[in-house]
């Protein structure tokens, strides 16, 4: 006799399902009830037994060795129709089980008596019964009858507990790895505000992607202008999987583009089965890939790049998944685009700093050709010269974009201008970043007083040496940048008589506020120069 | 071409050449300045092309003076390039208001200089490569 229909009822094989059971190794709460059921109705074999589509399936047994029968062989199948206890006195006499193989072969089974395991919404799962080899014409006593039904209340209360500990655990494991997630992505941020070039982005976000998804592979691409290829910058891949990186085209691999050209995410569980690969699945399978999750970046209304994750099994990614693959997408598509607006910078600052030297080299012709006539040519030098020692200072700025300029390379590049031979002048320091401003005053304070120094101080003779040496001061208040100006082996230090603009600058300082002492000693001038280092490294 | 070459100054041996290019008329005018001062026969024009139907014309240019970024034709380190393969006697000097020096690349034995750029040391150049 064919098992009732009931067996294959979508709704009893979905609640069965729910309950994640079948095919899990035996547990002592529900081996201790078989036996209990066992011994009180003193009968030789007593199961667990749970009923699938194609198979009946023990998750305990007592006094019977297979762990699972075809429904066939199964009483248990009948007992999903009774409301109650299913009691079959004999077996051989009843035309529900005499041809069934147990009862016509062995182990010869003549009496069975099995308690529905009934879910709170009236599914039944299967029964837990006893069966003995000879018939039992009276059955169950009252008593057993009785005992049967509470112990598969118990089996069924275990089945639900075990099923909530399990939804439990999965949220804990989806809280656990949603937190783990947000960390993901906090330190992918991170990394790719210290990346300094796209594949380095590329390779932090792909290596992130693969490893929180356990994906078989993930990488980021470009797509071409006429959004038919994609360019695969780099990818990270599981061990034992091969690289896609190069030029793919996307009608090689199915029916992606529809999907793609939208905007929307590109999500394929099983290549094999999605209708967009299903018809020729096969180039997707040789590279390895057995469904994948493409995220669009956009950009002005067009997909411009893919984030890409890929899994080399049919995979159901979750929404979860989707949502944490978008965010990654996001920061790559923030950092690149960071990297692109500091290149955008960098060339605007290169093009300025280009402006800027032939604007001074115009200015430089003008003042040139405009004095030209001027019989007393000391003052047109002086001007010229100037004009050359701001172009240095401008020079150090543009090292840092105009925004600062370190204090040694300030000095060095006024001072080259001199062409004073080795060892005449020397300087040294902390490095100190100076503001634009500091960095204008510094560069004329230093080309006056190298001026002086060539034309009445110690570089005026061939023995006398000058220097400048700075340090940061801090006793107990403000730090400062205090800058020493030496000269030796020159004729002595005479105070100009009159003070002329030169002297003025000098007398300026380091950001145009004072903070000068100057003696001019029979050995040489001396120079300390002084402000605060806020000011040095702000004005 | 603002020709000078047209003018009876070619005494050779006496006063060496020196072809200047520079498209900017000002910076061009300081320079033949500095050229004359420094004791040379200047030559002017404003772009690489004129500069080698020049060089194609005369043989007794000594030095090229020249600046890198010009509007029309050749750059001036293409032409300092085709000047060291087509007149390799010839000495150059290359001057221009890129950043630095390393992001130009220059024939062997040319000199280069940044705008502004100091005149007492490019007549010191010019006079180092005249000899």
């Amino acid at each position: 006799m064919t098992p009732p229909d009931i067996v294959n009822d979508a709704q009893r094989l979905a609640a069965l399902a729910s309950y994640d059971i079948l095919d899990t190794p035996p547990e002592p709460g529900f081996d201790e009830v078989v036996h209990i059921a066992r011994v009180l109705c003193d009968a030789p074999v007593a199961l667990v037994s749970l009923v699938g589509q194609d198979r009946q399936w023990f998750k305990a047994r007592d006094g019977f060795a297979p762990s699972e029968t075809d429904l066939a062989s199964s009483v248990c199948a009948h007992a999903l129709l009774e409301p109650d206890l299913l009691v079959i006195g004999d077996l051989a006499a009843d035309p529900r089980t005499l041809a069934n193989p147990l009862v016509t072969g062995e182990p010869r089974i003549r009496f069975y008596a099995g308690a529905p395991l009934r879910t709170p919404a009236g599914e039944v799962l299967g029964s837990l019964c006893v069966i003995d080899v000879a018939p039992r014409p009276a059955g169950l006593s009252p008593k057993q009858a009785s005992a049967l039904r509470n112990l598969a209340a118990q089996v069924m209360a275990q089945l639900e507990l075990r099923r909530a500990l399990a939804d439990r655990d999965a949220l804990l494991r989806q809280r656990a790895q949603a937190v783990a997630r947000r960390e993901d992505l906090l330190k992918l941020g991170d990394d790719l505000r210290e990346a300094e070039t796209e594949k380095e982005m590329i390779r932090i976000a792909s290596r992130l992607v693969g490893r929180a998804l356990d994906a078989s592979r993930a990488g980021f691409g470009h797509l071409d202008a006429r959004t038919e290829h994609i360019d695969i910058v780099q990818d990270w891949t599981r061990e034992g999987i091969a690289s896609i990186a190069g030029r793919h085209r996307f009608e090689d691999y199915g029916d992606l583009l529809p999907d793609i050209l939208r905007g929307d995410p590109l999500v394929i569980h099983d290549v094999r089965a999605d209708p967009r690969t299903a018809a020729d699945p096969e180039p997707m399978l040789a590279l390895q890939i057995g469904s994948l999750v493409n995220v669009p970046v956009r950009d002005r209304g067009r997909t411009v790049a893919m984030l890409i994750a890929q899994d080399d099994r049919p995979r159901a990614w979750s929404a979860e998944e989707l949502v944490f693959l978008r965010n990654v997408a996001d920061r790559l598509e923030v950092g690149v685009g960071r990297l692109r607006a500091e290149a955008d910078q960098r060339i605007l600052n290169h093009e300025l700093s280009h402006r800027m030297k032939n604007m001074m080299a115009m200015v430089q012709a003008i003042a040139t050709q405009t004095l030209k006539g001027v019989p007393d040519r000391a003052p047109v030098d002086a001007l010229l010269k100037r004009l050359l020692a701001l172009a240095s200072a401008h020079d150090a700025l543009l090292t840092a974009d105009w925004t600062s300029a370190p204090i040694g390379a300030t000095v060095a590049s006024v001072i080259a201008r001199f062409g004073l031979d080795d060892g005449r002048f020397a300087m040294g320091g902390p490095e100190v970043q100076l503001g634009p401003r500091a960095t204008l005053s510094l560069a004329m304070l230093a080309h006056e007083l190298a001026t002086n120094a060539v034309k009445h101080g110690a570089l005026s003779v061939e023995a006398g040496k000058a220097s400048a040496f700075w340090r940061v001061e801090q006793d107990g208040g403000e730090p400062e940048l205090v800058l020493e100006w030496r000269e030796t082996g020159g004729p002595p230090a005479r105070e100009p008589a009159a003070r002329g603009f030169g002297s003025r600058l000098i007398n300026m300082g380091l950001v145009g506020s004072g903070g000068v002492d100057l003696r001019f000693l029979p050995s040489g001038l001396e120079g300390d120069f002084r402000a605060p280092l806020h000011q040095v490294r702000q004005s | 071409m603002t020709g000078r070459e047209s003018e009876p100054l070619r005494r050779s041996g006496v006063r060496q050449v020196v072809l200047v290019v520079e498209d900017e008329p000002m910076q061009r005018m300081m320079a033949v300045d500095l050229v004359e001062e420094a004791g040379f026969e200047a030559l002017e024009v404003a772009d690489a092309t004129e500069a080698v139907s020049v060089l194609e014309a005369r043989a007794d240019i000594r030095i090229v003076v020249t600046d890198i970024d010009m509007p029309r034709g050749l750059d001036g380190v293409r032409l300092a390039a085709l000047i060291r393969e087509r007149w390799p006697p010839i000495e150059i000097i290359v001057i221009s208001g890129f950043r630095a020096l390393a992001e130009v690349r220059l024939p062997e034995r040319a000199e280069y200089f940044s705008k502004p750029y100091e005149p007492a040391a490019v007549v010191a150049a010019l006079r180092r490569m005249a000899g």
